[in-house]
């Protein structure tokens, strides 16, 4: 995909604003503050639907107005691909394609468009794993409807699973009553949990290997490889072998999931929570055997968040056959110049790029044509 | 700001309180009222009441009537062998639309579900095992919602029955009649094939 044409009104600290993009590499200077990365967010808000910075639309609005607007002209397998964003205080946000409205709940407007590189990255590897979990599910989520049916599924019923658990009229039952109707709920969590975490295994094993390639590229010092750490033991082999949903892998997976269940009925029951399932998986980021989280250098964590957001493009292209848009927010601070002219060498002008930074000498030597921008409190002009 | 006098606030504030009516619809229900006849209101307001005092449960099958038993547990000629389980009173109307089912009912009163402290002691599954007892019923239809709360329901009460040698089915899942197999969610489609039957 590729972004042609931005239009801001009223949005962050735009008061109106028009850029003409190019279709290979985008820069965008500017001092601190001064509005740059809110332009990255806009055309992430336009190709998927939400922010990444912000779950409130309201704050998207300038200060003092009552709604923002902001449009982009994208050109998507070769067709006019027209997204128009809008929200005021009052009525909330409203999305049209192409001049159709479209319901604003569905969280994927067009799925899977762009793929951003920031700073708030690290907290997919420093945060806890509800981070890493919610990196998965954006993901996975962008390319499969089912995922993201499968998982508010799992969801509900975990939300009614845990309500039983901490009912306390089931405390004094006995258990001859209480199980069955505990039953019902395991048998339904198993169900829909197994089918997210096959779809999760075998997403992170595409992502790993693709992240993998990208990661040798910028940081030849190292192999990288993605482990996904389900919350209980599948079985010898398991996760590694999980080919598709084929119902043979989906019911050995489902199987475990009941078995792991009976098994910590007890300690569930006493604390009032489900302790197993996918709302439990970890992911792990391995260089050379070292989990990352724990041993890996700041300039190690950048390095492999940069390539898992590299697989993220390549993942998304084998998926829906096409390379979405990279936003690349302040990389000259946060990767050293070495990595960086890797990293320049590795996207060849194939991905459509935007990118910001304070000073583009920092850049260094980008490689090919680029189209330079000038940002300066809420203003973007093109130089010339 | 200038505030709505006290009786059309209230009016407002008690049509926001019934299901599926927000503010906007409320304030708009309420302005209808103010320019409906007196005699129009009255009358709504006597309809309101009369359904309120005249309808009570069926003693036997749980379903709305004005008289005890109900209607259709009283008619002698329904099959007295098959009883369809249901989560509300409205869903015995859609099975009475059909024309097709001719057994008698069962009305739960709701779907299990924990996180609106419903257990299954508070849907009506005692009453349905009390008229399991005498053995004139050879199968009990399962026909709760398609969702998770329903097919949870629907679970519990198989387990609670089948240890007593009655027969029970689900009703099933699928394609809608008249529509297009393109068109039709993964979901249901899945369910729609483990539920295929020989021809």
């Amino acid at each position: 995909m590729v972004l042609e044409r931005l239009k801001l009104r009223h949005f962050r600290n735009y008061a109106s604003a028009e850029l003409e993009l190019f279709p290979g590499k985008n820069v965008l200077s500017g001092d601190n503050g001064q509005g740059k990365t809110n332009v990255l967010e806009a055309v992430y808000l336009c190709g998927t639907g939400s922010s990444y910075r912000t779950t409130r639309d309201a704050d998207l609005i300038t200060w003092g107005e009552s709604g923002f607007y902001a449009a982009c002209r994208f050109i998507r397998r070769r067709e006019p691909l027209f997204v128009e964003v809008g929200c005021t205080r009052e009525a909330g946000k409203t999305i049209k394609i192409n001049g159709v409205p479209h319901e604003a709940s569905v969280e994927n407007i067009c799925a899977a468009n762009v793929v951003v590189f920031g700073p708030d990255d690290l907290r997919m590897i420093k945060g806890g794993p509800v981070e890493r979990r919610r990196f998965l599910d954006t993901e996975i989520g962008a390319v499969s409807e089912g995922y993201r049916r499968d998982l508010s599924a799992y969801r509900r019923i975990l939300a009614q699973r845990n309500a039983f658990l901490k009912d306390k009229r089931y405390d004094s039952m006995p258990a001859a009553r209480r199980d069955p109707a505990l039953d019902v709920w395991d048998e339904q969590l198993a169900a829909a949990g197994a089918r997210v975490m096959v779809k999760r295994a075998e997403a992170i094993k595409k992502l790993s290997v693709l992240a993998k390639v990208a990661h040798r590229h910028i940081s030849p010092d190292g192999t990288l490889e993605m482990v996904y750490r389900p919350s209980f033991y599948v079985g010898m082999g398991a996760v590694a072998k999980t080919r598709g949903d084929d119902g043979e892998t989906l019911r050995k997976w489902e199987e475990a999931f009941r078995r792991e269940l009976e098994k910590v009925r007890p300690e569930e029951l006493m604390r009032g929570v489900t302790l197993v399932g996918p709302h439990r998986d970890e992911v792990s980021f391995i260089v050379d055997g070292v989990d990352m989280r724990v041993f890996g250098s700041q300039g190690q964590q950048r390095s492999v968040l940069l390539a898992v957001r590299l697989g993220e493009l390549e993942f998304v292209k084998s998926e829906v056959g096409e390379d979405a848009i990279l936003l690349l927010d302040d990389v000259s601070s946060e990767l050293d110049p070495g990595k960086r002219a890797r990293l320049w060498e590795y996207l060849n002008d194939r991905v459509q790029t935007i990118i910001t930074t304070t000073d583009e000498r920092l850049l260094g030597d980008t490689g090919g044509p680029v189209k330079r921008f000038r940002v300066r409190a809420g203003r973007v002009e093109e130089v010339r | 700001m200038a505030r709505y006098a006290a009786p059309l606030a209230k009016l407002i504030d008690q049509f926001t309180r019934l299901p599926g009516i927000g503010p906007k619809t409320a304030q708009r229900l309420a302005f209808h009222i103010l320019k409906t006849p007196r005699e129009d209101v009255a009358r709504l307001a006597e309809a309101l009441l009369e359904a309120k005092d005249r309808m009570l449960h069926c003693s036997v099958c749980g379903n709305i009537t004005e008289s005890d038993p109900c209607q259709i547990c009283s008619e002698t000629a329904r099959d007295r062998s098959v009883i369809a389980v249901v989560e509300e009173p409205k869903d015995v109307m859609a099975l009475e639309r059909t024309g097709e089912f001719r057994g008698l009912y069962h009305v739960l009163g709701g779907a299990i579900s924990p996180v609106d402290g419903v257990g299954p002691d508070d849907i009506r599954t005692r009453e349905l095992l009390e008229r399991l007892k005498d053995g004139t019923v050879k199968e009990v239809i399962l026909a709760t919602d398609p969702n998770i709360e329903g097919e949870a329901t629907a679970m519990y009460i198989a387990r609670l029955i089948k240890p007593l040698g009655i027969k029970v089915t689900r009703i099933a899942h699928g394609l809608p009649v008249g529509g297009d197999l393109e068109y039709a969610d993964e979901v249901t489609l899945t369910r729609a094939l483990e539920g295929r039957r020989e021809m």
